[in-house]
């Protein structure tokens, strides 16, 4: 039996369906990945997984347990590292931690041996007596995290939990998903950052406009999109962006051109041959190109087949 | 701990630990009691600590007899510590003294009063032969207590020693050896008959001391507004400040359901597996002690500061715990209805004043036109207004059942809409 299974799932704010019948399940062990731009539908789909918000249609399974039938029992099970910061402001990271260990039934020895890990996994054991509002925004958000691990629940889900940090608490973010995934827990990571979908997951989702359009291992993924490479060019003016992509596309061998944050990201499957081309045409347009990038098959190159936008749009 | 009280105990914490809070939770009411007490009481020249040889004049227009005991009362043993009287016959000079400060109060006692008490008619043996119940026919006097505005509480003192004099000649003792001296002295009854028929008399004078109105007390402050003589600004101002203050920290408890929904912690404490409806009892617990708590430190303080006499303490605490739950009530009513913590706000703030101006926190309730008195009955202020005043003015724990049982209910009502609310909205 899968961790979780979705049937149909639907979700509607009035008149607009911000999540469209999505299917998927996961493994027990696994990370998941659910990849998707901004609005894309991940916080939606995490809410109703999570019992927060109810399903206009469908259901879905926490280790068998309906999310709608059942949500006490589901909860559990289930930790949440929501994506807006969560915490009291007024209160320390201890008197945070036990707050909210308490609201899990925690108590007494076990309750501070677990406050007492928490911190050590999220470094702010040192910090643990200052309140939060004295806080960076890098170690609220360890905290956010840690709120979510203190009750060692089975499943996980983390929202976005490493929007607006420094590299390198980002990178301890990762670590220690990584190593509490090796250590039994499952994961579900909502992110739109590709590269981070990349490292973690062993299985993706790629959601957009609320429907899941395609799901797979990362093999399977970029197999979608044949031996292509992605070629960024980095460029000086953003205005410039549309008229390049669109001279570029005229290109035979370029099968996708499209603009992003001062970025032009291609689709080509020979990004050596095209390159002395793609430098004429932004000569000749006088536009300043200030990097090129290239890299081998990745899941945004999937993103841009399969939608015709880059993923950070 | 279950996650109910951990809620109620994150509340506290919270509560307490919010400077800005807790400033206009104790610092401000207090801030306001005071300067009521200064504008209104003197206070300065008068706390409790320095009542005791309270000023008083005597004036007596009296020369009959009764008058000296009035008199002899002032000076004697008992009041010693309390009162220091000084006798003038000059009407106006005792005015003046009053007028200037340097008495409390001046108590001016008519020509007629021993008259009134004893009249001349009957001590010359004329007895008039009309009434049966009744044999002696008397004219009524009025004793004036003119009071110094200034000084509530010592003025009210002097007072309430005129009344339990009157007391004792009116319903008590006094006039029965009167009567029955006079009785015996007209051959009326003999003296074997007198322990009986004074015992009776006695009896029936202390059951209907109305009758018995021969003499009756006057109390008047200078200024010319006609005024309820029981009304003291400074007691009064203390639940007042209390009840306007309980309102604002309690419509904070209430938008901080708001400011959870907003800051996030709200959706997460509903991920955990607690229900919607646990999460609101245990922050509305929260408030609820908050408040209790304010209320019992405003005033103790009061009571204190001003010496305040509450005629039933179980009907206080009572009258407090209700009046909390209802402000409660009507902070998640607001909660509810307001899709923003600044909305709260707003909406809060404009209730608590409306509320506040038509129950009569800003005025003595008694000033306001009697539809608004009886409107405002929708309003915790006025009930506990209307309870806090009868407790303060000796009367005992009936006096405030009716204000209990209506705020409770009031709460109750506002519980079940809110919550009605509050489930559509959260499940
Ligand atoms: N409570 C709501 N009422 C109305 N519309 C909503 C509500 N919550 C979300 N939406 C809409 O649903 C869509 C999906 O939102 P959602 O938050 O799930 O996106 P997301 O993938 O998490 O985006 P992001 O990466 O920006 O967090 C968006 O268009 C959003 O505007
Ligand atoms: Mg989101």
């Amino acid at each position: 039996m899968p961790l979780i299974e979705t049937k149909d799932l639907v979700k509607k704010f009035d008149n607009f369906t911000a999540v469209k019948k999505i299917n998927f399940h996961i493994q027990q062990g696994e990370i998941f990945g659910l990849l998707g731009p901004n609005g894309a539908g991940k916080t939606t789909t995490i809410s109703m997984l999570s019992t927060l918000l109810k399903p206009s249609n469908g259901d879905a399974f926490i280790s068998g347990h309906s999310v709608v039938e059942e949500p006490l029992l589901v909860r559990q099970i289930i930790g949440v590292v929501p994506q807006e910061i969560a915490l009291y402001d007024d209160l320390t990271a201890e008197e945070n931690l036990k707050f909210w260990g308490r609201m899990y039934r925690m108590s007494g020895k076990e309750l501070t041996r677990q406050i007492e890990k928490v911190l050590e996994q999220i470094g702010l054991t040192d910090r643990k007596k200052d309140r939060v509002e004295t806080y960076s925004g890098g170690m609220k958000r360890r905290l956010n995290i840690g709120v979510g691990l203190l009750h060692q629940p089975q499943l996980l889900f983390m929202d976005e939990p490493t929007v607006g940090i420094d590299p390198q608490s980002r990178r301890k973010i990762l670590d220690t998903v990584i190593e509490l995934n090796q250590q039994g827990l499952t994961v579900l990571y909502t992110t739109h950052y590709m590269e981070e979908a990349q490292e973690l997951s062993h299985r993706v989702g790629i959601i957009d406009h609320g429907e899941m359009i395609a799901i797979g291992n990362q093999q399977e993924l970029t197999e979608m999109v044949g031996e292509y490479d992605t070629m960024r060019l980095h460029i000086q003016a953003q205005e410039d962006g549309q008229q390049l992509a669109a001279r570029l596309k005229e290109i035979p061998e370029i099968i996708e051109a499209s603009t992003a944050d001062h970025e032009i990201v291609i689709i080509t499957p020979t990004a050596e041959d095209v390159l002395p081309t793609v430098i004429n045409i932004a000569n000749q347009l006088n536009i300043k190109i200030r990097s090129i990038d290239i890299q081998e098959p990745n899941l945004e190159a999937v993103f841009l087949h399969l939608t015709g936008r880059a993923l950070r749009d | 701990m279950p996650p109910v009280l951990n809620i109620t105990w994150k509340e506290l914490l919270l509560n307490f630990r919010d400077r800005s809070g807790l400033i206009l939770m104790f610092i401000a009411p207090f801030a306001l009691i005071l300067v009521i007490g200064a504008a209104f009481g003197g206070f300065s020249s008068e706390t409790s600590a320095t009542i005791g040889q309270i000023p008083v004049v005597l004036v007596n227009h009296d020369q009959g007899e009764f008058s000296t005991y009035v008199i002899d009362a002032f000076y004697s043993e008992d009041l010693s510590d309390l009162v220091s009287p000084s006798l003038n016959s000059d009407e106006s000079q005792a005015r003046l003294a009053v007028d200037n400060d340097q008495a409390a109060a001046a108590v001016i006692i008519p020509a007629n009063f021993s008259e009134s008490i004893y009249p001349k008619a009957l001590q010359n043996g004329e007895f008039p032969n009309n009434s049966n119940d009744n044999p002696f026919q008397r004219e009524t006097s009025t004793i004036e207590v003119y009071r110094n505005p200034s000084r509530v509480i010592s003025s009210g003192i002097i007072r309430s020693i005129v009344d339990t004099i009157l007391d004792r000649f009116v319903s008590g003792g006094l006039t029965t050896e009167i009567n029955i001296l006079q009785m015996i002295q007209f051959g009326l009854i003999t003296l074997d008959q007198a322990p009986e028929i004074g015992e009776k008399l006695g009896r029936e004078a202390a059951n209907n001391p109305i009758e018995n109105d021969w003499v009756s007390l006057k109390t008047e402050n200078f200024s010319s507004e006609p005024q309820q003589t029981e009304f003291d600004w400074l007691t009064y101002s203390v639940p007042s400040m209390a009840i306007l203050y309980l309102m604002f920290t309690i419509n904070a408890a209430g938008r901080s359901i708001l400011t959870e929904k907003n800051q996030g912690t709200l959706s997460r404490m509903l991920v955990t597996p607690t229900t919607a409806t646990h999460i609101i009892g245990g922050k509305m617990l929260g408030a609820i002690l908050t408040g209790v708590l304010q209320m019992t430190v405003i005033l103790l303080g009061g009571t204190l500061l001003y010496s305040i006499q509450w005629g039933s303490y179980f009907g206080l605490i009572l009258l407090t715990l209700a009046i909390v739950a209802a402000a409660t009530g009507w902070s998640m009513i607001i909660a509810a209805f307001s899709q923003t913590p600044g909305q709260a706000s707003a909406i809060g703030t404009a209730i608590t004043l409306t509320f506040a101006a038509a129950a009569g926190n800003f005025l003595p309730r008694g000033a306001l036109p009697e539809w608004l008195q009886n409107a405002s009955l929708i309003t915790p202020n006025g009930w506990g207004l209307e309870g806090y005043t009868n407790l303060s003015l000796g009367n005992g724990f009936e006096s405030v059942l009716p204000a209990i049982i209506a705020l409770f209910i009031m709460a109750l009502v506002l519980f079940l809409i809110s919550s009605l609310i509050f489930r559509r909205q959260y499940q």
